[in-house]
C-alpha cells in the first residue's frame, strides 16, 4: 500500500552483486585452474624429466668413457685384458653407468616434484587471492606471473666426479697375480695358527 | 446496540484480523528465507563434504594410485642397453669406449657379467621405484588435497558472501512483507478510535441513566456510592461539589469553584470561605496533616 521502503530493491541488488560475485569467482578459478592445467600437464612434467636427464647424459657419456677408458688401460697394463677380472670390471662399469643414470633420474624427479609443489603453492595463491578480491582480471594476471615463475628450465647442478672407481685395486691386483700371491690365509691370520696351506682366492671366475 | 457501535466493533474485530494476516504474511516471507538460507547452507556442507571425500579418496585409495606410479618409475629408472663386448676383425681399440677385441671366452664372461651389472642396476631400480611410488603417490594425494581445500574454500565463501550481504536485506524485506496488511490494520484502528466516543460515549450513558432509573438512585446516591466513605474521613463533600468535580454520569459540566477549591486544597494552599463554602460545610476545618497527609 505504502511500498516497502525500498527493502525490495536492496534486497534485489544485494542478491544480483553476490550471485555476480560468485559467478565470477567461479568462472576465473576454473579459467585459472585450466590455465595451470594446461601449461603444466602430465605431458610437461615428462618432457622436463626427459629434459632434464638428457641434460646430463653427455657429462655421463663423457665421464664414463674415460673412465672406462682408463680401466681398459689399467687391464692392459696388468696383463688382465682377457682375464675374469676384465670381465667383471665390464659388470661393474655397466652397473655403474646404469647407477649415474639412476642419480640423475632420481634429482630429476626431485626436482619435478619440487615444481609440482612450487606450482600447486602458486595456483593455491592466485585462486585464494581470487576468492578474497573475486576480482578476475587480478586473478589472470597473478596466474601467468605464476606461470611465467615456474615454467623457468630446472636447475641442473653439475654432477662432478662420478666414475672414480673403476679401475681401483687393479695395480695391487695384477703384482699379486703376477706374483701368484692373489690369495690370502684364512687360518694364518690367527694367532699361532700358521698352518701355511689354507689359502682362499680372492679373484673370482 | 447503536448501529455505530456495531460499526465500531466491527472496525475492531477487522483491524485484528488485519494485524494477524501481516503477521502471517511477514512470517511467510522471514520462513521463505530461512529456507533458501538452509538450502544453501546445506548445498554448502555437501560440497565441502565431497571435496573432503574425494581428499580422503586420494589419501586412503593409494593401492592403484602407487602402482600406476611405479611403473612409471621403473621405466624412468630402467637401464639403457649398452653395446656387447665385439669380436669384430677391428682390432684391440685403445681409445674406443667399446671393448677391444677379445677372446670367444672371454666375450662371453663378459657379456655374463654385464648382464649381472645390469640385473644389479635394474633391481636397484626397481627398489627405487617402489621406494618413490608411495611418497609420490602421497604427494600427489596432498596436491589434490590443496585443490579440494580450495574448492571448500570458494563453497565457504559464496556462503559467506551470502550471509553477510544478501541475507540481512532479504529479512529486511521478508519484514515488510505484511506491510499493506498491518497499514490496512493501523487505518482502521485509527478510524475506529475517532469513532469510539460517538459509538461508545452514548450508548454508556444510557446504560447507565437506563440502571440509575432502574435502581431509583439519584446524582446524590451515585456520588454517595462513588465517594461513600468522604464522611467517614471527614470530608462531609457536598453531593453538588462531588457532582461538579467529578462529573456526573450525566456528564454534568464541572463545577468551577469546586474544582478549584480542589486544587488549592491538594497544592495545601489555604483555604477561602468560598473555597471551604463550595468544599462543603466544616471541609476546612482540619488542616491537612490531621487528615494523614
Amino acid at each position: 500500500m505504502f511500498g516497502d521502503g525500498g527493502a525490495g530493491r536492496e534486497a534485489s541488488r544485494a542478491r544480483n552483486e553476490e550471485l555476480a560475485r560468485q559467478g565470477r569467482i567461479a568462472r576465473a578459478s576454473g579459467e585459472t585452474r585450466q590455465k595451470f592445467r594446461d601449461v603444466f600437464s602430465d605431458d610437461y612434467y615428462a618432457q622436463e624429466l626427459a629434459k632434464y636427464k638428457a641434460a646430463y647424459e653427455p657429462d655421463i657419456n663423457r665421464q664414463h668413457a674415460q673412465a672406462k677408458q682408463q680401466m681398459l688401460g689399467a687391464l692392459m697394463r696388468a696383463g688382465l685384458f682377457d682375464s675374469s677380472v676384465a670381465a667383471k670390471k665390464a659388470g661393474e662399469a655397466e652397473e655403474a653407468l646404469a647407477s649415474a643414470r639412476n642419480e640423475v633420474t632420481q634429482r630429476g624427479l626431485q626436482a619435478q616434484a619440487n615444481r609440482k609443489q612450487d606450482v600447486a603453492a602458486a595456483e593455491n595463491t592466485v585462486i585464494g587471492q581470487l576468492i578474497n578480491t573475486a576480482d578476475q582480471g587480478a586473478a589472470f594476471e597473478n596466474a601467468a606471473s605464476a606461470i611465467r615463475t615456474n615454467s623457468t628450465p630446472m636447475p641442473t647442478p653439475m654432477l662432478g666426479q662420478i666414475f672414480t672407481d673403476l679401475s681401483a685395486g687393479l695395480a695391487t691386483q695384477a703384482d699379486l697375480e703376477r706374483n701368484r700371491q692373489n690369495r690370502y690365509t684364512v687360518m694364518g691370520r690367527i694367532p699361532g695358527w700358521n698352518s701355511g696351506g689354507r689359502y682362499t682366492r680372492n679373484v673370482g671366475g | 446496540m447503536e448501529p455505530l457501535t456495531w460499526v465500531y466493533l466491527a472496525l475492531l474485530a477487522a483491524s485484528t484480523a488485519a494485524s494477524a494476516k501481516s503477521q502471517q504474511k511477514t512470517n511467510q516471507a522471514r520462513a521463505k528465507v530461512q529456507a533458501e538460507d538452509t538450502r544453501r547452507r546445506k548445498e554448502q556442507q555437501k560440497q565441502s563434504e565431497a571435496a573432503a571425500l574425494k581428499t580422503q579418496d586420494s589419501y586412503f585409495n593409494q593401492k592403484q594410485a602407487a602402482a600406476d606410479r611405479e611403473a612409471e618409475l621403473a621405466q624412468q629408472f630402467a637401464p639403457s642397453e649398452a653395446p656387447a663386448p665385439t669380436t669384430d676383425a677391428s682390432g684391440t681399440r685403445f681409445l674406443s669406449t667399446d671393448a677391444p677385441t677379445h677372446s670367444t671366452a672371454t666375450v662371453e664372461a663378459t657379456q655374463q657379467e654385464m648382464n649381472r651389472g645390469r640385473a644389479r642396476a635394474s633391481q636397484r631400480a626397481t627398489s627405487l621405484a617402489q621406494l618413490g611410488a608411495f611418497s609420490d603417490a602421497m604427494r600427489a594425494a596432498g596436491l589434490e588435497a590443496g585443490r579440494n581445500a580450495q574448492d571448500i574454500g570458494i563453497s565457504a565463501s559464496n556462503l559467506q558472501g551470502w550471509t553477510q550481504n544478501v541475507l540481512p536485506a532479504l529479512y529486511a524485506k521478508a519484514n515488510t512483507a505484511g506491510k499493506d496488511w498491518s497499514t490496512a490494520a493501523d487505518v482502521m484502528k485509527l478510524v475506529a478510535a475517532v469513532m469510539a466516543p460517538a459509538a461508545l460515549g452514548g450508548g454508556g450513558a444510557a446504560a447507565a441513566g437506563t440502571e440509575g432509573a432502574s435502581a431509583g438512585t439519584t446524582a446524590a446516591d451515585i456520588s454517595a456510592a462513588r465517594f461513600g466513605d468522604f464522611a467517614t474521613q471527614g470530608f462531609q463533600m457536598a453531593p453538588s461539589a462531588t457532582a461538579g468535580v467529578f462529573g456526573s454520569t450525566a456528564m454534568a459540566p464541572v463545577n468551577e469553584a469546586a474544582m478549584n477549591a480542589w486544587r488549592a486544597y491538594w497544592n495545601g494552599l489555604p483555604l477561602t470561605g468560598a473555597d471551604q463554602t463550595a468544599l462543603g460545610a466544616g471541609f476546612g476545618q482540619f488542616p491537612l496533616a490531621t487528615r494523614g497527609f
